[in-house]
């Protein structure tokens, strides 16, 4: 079923080492392995969640709330632990994810009180956070700086994979016992396999250098300025908000109502994951070749369509798995679409992402208690009605920002008497990639000096926002036949008014 | 007019602050006004302006009076000099013979220089009175929050910067302090603040004035020049400034004929060349439309617009900064072990220095000509370049600034050195002038010439403002 938490690729990437030691194949394949299994582990009970309160004796509207508390364990993280959770080794990330995210499962497995769910919702929040926080920083630290962008996308899809096989084993196990039982049986299913992923991360955790220290404390400044901005962070909220309301919440409780066991509910769910992989997927390399603000729009006014569908048409399994299809290409462009548009409009990346998760914590918030005050007020179908309303006024605030993709950069080919500056791409560039915070570290040693972590990081995130230019400037071909007297050039052209 | 006792002057002579150095010298030419008058007006304006904006870090008063009362005497006795009883103040990483000069640095709060820099004598040999030593980002390149010496606030408005870093210098100047003032421009220090404060400002060729003396950032792209509330007191300052120095190798000889004689130069035919490109293409959209208004009042002079291009100079201003890192840390090496009491943004762009290779520098260095090339080319033709000499008006003061475009905000030292770095790189002599206002605030013209053709810059400038009076604009705060 849909992954309940902040993309991985919003975790903070600069701070540790970057890809220090790029790791053996063998190495990142474990790695990936582990991730599938925790991606299952992670994504068994998700969109059971609401159940189980229902089941339990919670309210529709109580069940939203629940789903939606998540958001406060990740919005603390996001908050105070920027600096702290991407710094942790390996197996402190993996190990403790898997354990404190198998307590709140095992939490909800033993109560039978839906308050409960919702304080061990809560607890397997912070789980998701440490897995999210670590576990991108560790594909990214396996290898070089260059490749960075697709280890988190195999990251990713490792994850997503777990995490959408999860509900349909999780019908499966709840249809073993009836009612809250089985829902019960699948909460400890879930913490019992938690916990052995616990024991797979001990011993398949990759191994890293240390990173600087970990630190909490209040983010840096989020450096979002400026209406459009602050629009592409409000569709981020409304991205998390979808998943957490309608995904998460309304999808299963209207698949409830219809009367749905366990098993078609978790085939239901499954095939919404499908479509928002998919949607993740291949929306995410269409819009970096065609611009994000059409596809964006164009998924939320066709999550409108699915939604009034769901209010007003559907009335079978088949029509709730269809639906559920269609809403799937929604959520899923509306998790990876404002994210991109966030780092194209962000002062920095790191900034930038920040703000993002902050927003995307609040969107997830803000979705389960709509969906529950929707609920409350008007039904499954008031709610949906103004769940499709919200899809409906975020496509118009899209097209309002417009495109945030940034159109690639030219170059100039060398020609020997041209007065441009030639530019040419650098065939050594894959040979020569950029120190990481290690590399640094040695830098400065040789040259008898000492930086503080913290002033490192800076200094290295300073090289790495100029090293794209740096690139250029390296490409830029240098006579080594012609006499060089720099800097006396220089002066030279100056003393003669100008004239070469 | 009458004097009064020091520290307590009548109106009239009061508003000799108000005055340029070419109205000073007019006046004292005139029997008027006496220097002492002028130091005494400037000093008032000093006691009741600066505990609020904090432009000046040593006030020489006694001294300033001392001389001001021989400069009384030779204008009375007809030997009067080129500057004689103009008082000035010095960004303070100008040294200056026994007088305190602590590059606006707790690392040098207390350096007493036995020397004078070249230009700083040249100054006080042509009748020149130094009033204060002017604040400073720490070491000329740190934040608008001084750690050591508190903030230097705008005139114009107290909750934004005055740019820098030459901020004591704009404030000063803006403010009414003195009518002159000397900074030091490594990636447009000199013309950031003079366009923040409503200044005119120059960055003169690369060599023009010899740097000797003066604290060192990066000494490829290290230029000092005058700022002052009009285009002819630019001119009027360079004239005592400019020329060779034994002291500074890479210095280079004065105009043959004076700067002033060109102030009246014919400016209707010139071509003036304009690129659109990454010199244009990002500007608040207010700072953007002012500047367009500020291009057809220049064309109303009959200047020619033209169009060129630049389509790779936006590589000038990363060069430009690998140049600065590599030199920064050569010169300021000794203080590394110090880096932690410096202020946070001096302390964040000297702990990226020592990560420049010394082959990424050298190419820098080699690339250096290629831009120049590139510029001579675009203006082939034309009398000179015309930039926004900001594009965004001054941000508010913080430890990490942002600048506001409109649409989105970006680091303050990337958009104010945007229009202004890559003619440190070149070297071309680069004026700024006030425009006009947007939201209350001052914005500006930048004219680039050709190297040491200041003159052409001065003629287009003093055009600009005998037809227009945008410099003739105060804060608010003066009244």
């Amino acid at each position: 079923m849909t992954p309940a938490f902040p993309p991985s690729a919003s975790a903070e990437l600069p701070e540790p080492a970057d890809g220090a030691i790029p790791a053996h194949a063998g190495v990142r394949s474990r790695y990936h392995v582990l991730v599938v299994l925790m991606g299952i582990g992670f994504g068994l009970t998700a969109p059971f969640t609401a159940l189980l309160v229902v089941a339990l004796g919670g309210a529709a509207q109580w069940a939203a709330y629940v789903v939606a508390s998540m958001g406060l364990s990740l919005l603390a993280v996001d908050f105070f632990g920027t600096r702290f959770v991407p710094r942790l080794g390996p197996r402190m990330a993996l190990c403790g994810a898997s354990v404190v995210f198998g307590i709140g499962s095992l939490l909800s497995a033993v109560t039978t009180s839906w308050v409960l769910v919702g304080l061990a919702r809560v607890l397997q929040g912070f789980g998701a956070a440490l897995f999210m926080g670590g576990g991108v920083q560790i594909a990214a630290r396996l290898v070089r700086p260059e490749s960075r962008g697709g280890a988190i996308g195999i990251f990713n899809a490792a994850w997503f994979a777990g995490v959408a096989l999860g509900p349909l084993g999780g019908g499966l196990i709840a249809a073993m016992r009836p009612g809250a039982d089985g829902l019960r049986m699948l909460f400890a299913v879930c913490a019992a396999l938690n916990l052995l992923s616990a024991v797979v991360a001990w011993f398949l955790a990759p191994r890293l250098a240390p990173g600087p220290r970990p630190r909490l404390g209040l983010p840096r400044g989020l450096g979002m300025h400026g209406a459009r901005r602050w629009s592409v962070l409000v569709l981020a909220a409304v991205g998390q908000a979808i998943r957490s309301g309608l995904a998460m919440t309304l999808v299963p409780l209207l698949g409830e109502q219809l009367g749905m066991g366990w098993v078609p509910l978790g085939i239901a769910l499954f095939a919404l994951s499908l479509t928002d992989v998919a949607a993740m997927h291949f929306g995410s390399r269409f819009s970096d070749r065609r611009g994000r603000a059409l596809p964006l729009a164009g998924a939320l006014a066709w999550g409108a369509v699915a939604t009034l569908a769901l209010a007003f048409v559907v009335d079978s399994p088949l029509g709730l798995t269809l639906g559920a299809l269609a809403i799937g290409v929604t959520v899923g462009a509306s998790w990876t679409l404002p994210v991109a548009m966030t780092v194209d409009l962000a002062t920095d990346q790191e900034t930038g992402l920040a703000a993002y998760r902050i927003a995307s914590d609040i969107g997830m918030l803000a979705g389960g208690v709509l969906a529950g005050e929707g609920l409350a007020a008007g039904g499954m179908t008031g709610a949906l009605l103004a769940t499709a309303a919200v899809l409906v006024a975020s496509t118009a605030l899209v097209l309002t920002v417009g495109e945030t993709r940034r159109r690639p950069s030219t170059t100039v080919r060398a020609t020997p008497d041209s007065h441009r500056v030639p530019c040419v791409q650098n065939p050594l560039e894959d040979s020569m990639p950029m120190p990481d915070l290690d590399g640094f570290a040695v830098i400065a040693a040789n040259q008898d000096i000492a930086l503080s972590p913290e002033r490192l990081a800076q200094a290295h995130a300073t090289h790495a926002r100029f090293r794209p230019d740096l690139e250029r400037l390296r490409a830029l071909p240098l006579s080594y036949t012609e006499p060089v007297t720099e800097p006396a050039h220089g002066p030279a052209w100056i003393a003669n008014g100008g004239r070469s | 007019m009458t004097t009064t006792a020091p520290g307590s002057v009548t109106a009239d002579v009061a508003a000799l602050a108000d005055l340029t150095a070419t109205e000073l010298l007019a006046r004292f030419a005139a029997g008027t006004a006496t220097p002492s008058q002028a130091v005494e007006a400037c000093l008032t304006r000093i006691a009741t302006t600066d505990d609020a904006y904090n432009a000046v870090l040593t006030l020489l008063a006694d001294r300033a009076r001392r001389q001001a009362a021989e400069s009384d005497a030779r204008w009375a006795a007809g030997t009067a000099r080129a500057l004689e009883g103009v008082p000035f103040g010095l960004k303070d990483i100008v040294a200056t013979a026994d007088i305190r000069t602590t590059g606006g640095s707790s690392l040098y709060a207390e350096h007493v220089p036995t020397e004078s820099a070249a230009l700083a004598g040249r100054l006080e040999q042509a009748g020149g009175v130094l009033l204060a030593k002017l604040s400073t980002f720490e070491f000329a390149c740190g934040g608008a929050v001084n750690r050591t010496f508190g903030p230097t606030r705008n005139p114009w408005d107290l909750q934004r910067t005055t740019g820098g870093s030459s901020s004591g210098s704009g404030a000063a100047v803006a403010l009414g302090q003195v009518p002159l003032a000397i900074g030091t421009d490594t990636g447009g220090s000199i013309r950031i603040p003079s366009a923040f404060c409503g200044l005119s400002g120059l960055k003169p060729t690369y060599g023009r004035v010899p740097r000797h003396g003066v604290m060192g950032l990066s000494w490829t792209l290290d230029h000092a020049g005058p700022m002052a509330r009009s285009v002819a007191d630019c001119a009027l300052m360079l004239d005592v400034i400019a020329g060779a120095d034994p002291r500074d190798a890479t210095s280079l000889p004065g105009p043959a004929v004076p700067f002033a004689d060109s102030l009246t130069r014919e400016v209707a035919g010139m071509r003036v060349a304009r690129s659109r490109g990454f010199l244009e293409e990002q500007m608040h959209p207010a700072v953007a439309a002012a500047y367009e208004t500020a291009l057809a009042e220049l064309a109303g002079l009959g200047v020619e617009l033209v169009d060129v291009e630049l389509p790779t100079f936006d590589l000038a201003a990363v060069t430009s900064w690998f140049i600065i890192y590599a030199e920064m840390l050569s010169l300021h090496e000794e203080h590394f072990g110090l880096i932690e009491q410096r202020d946070e943004m001096g302390a964040s762009l000297f702990g990226a220095s020592p990560f420049v290779s010394a082959a990424d520098y050298l190419r820098a260095l080699r690339l250096r000509p290629a831009f120049q090339r590139e510029l001579e080319t675009a203006m082939t033709g034309c009398d000179a370049l015309v930039t926004p000499a900001m594009t965004a008006l001054p941000p508010l003061i913080d430890v990490e600034m942002v600048s506001d475009l409109g649409d989105h905000s970006e680091p303050w030292l990337d958009v104010a050195c945007r229009t202004n770095v890559p003619f440190n790189l070149t070297g071309n002599p680069a004026l700024v002038f006030p425009s006009g206002l947007v939201d209350g605030m001052p914005v500006a013209l930048q004219l680039v010439g050709h190297p040491l053709d200041e003159a052409t810059l001065f003629a287009l400038g003093h055009a600009y403002q005998q037809a227009t009076a945008h410099h003739l604009h105060r804060p608010p705060v003066l009244g």
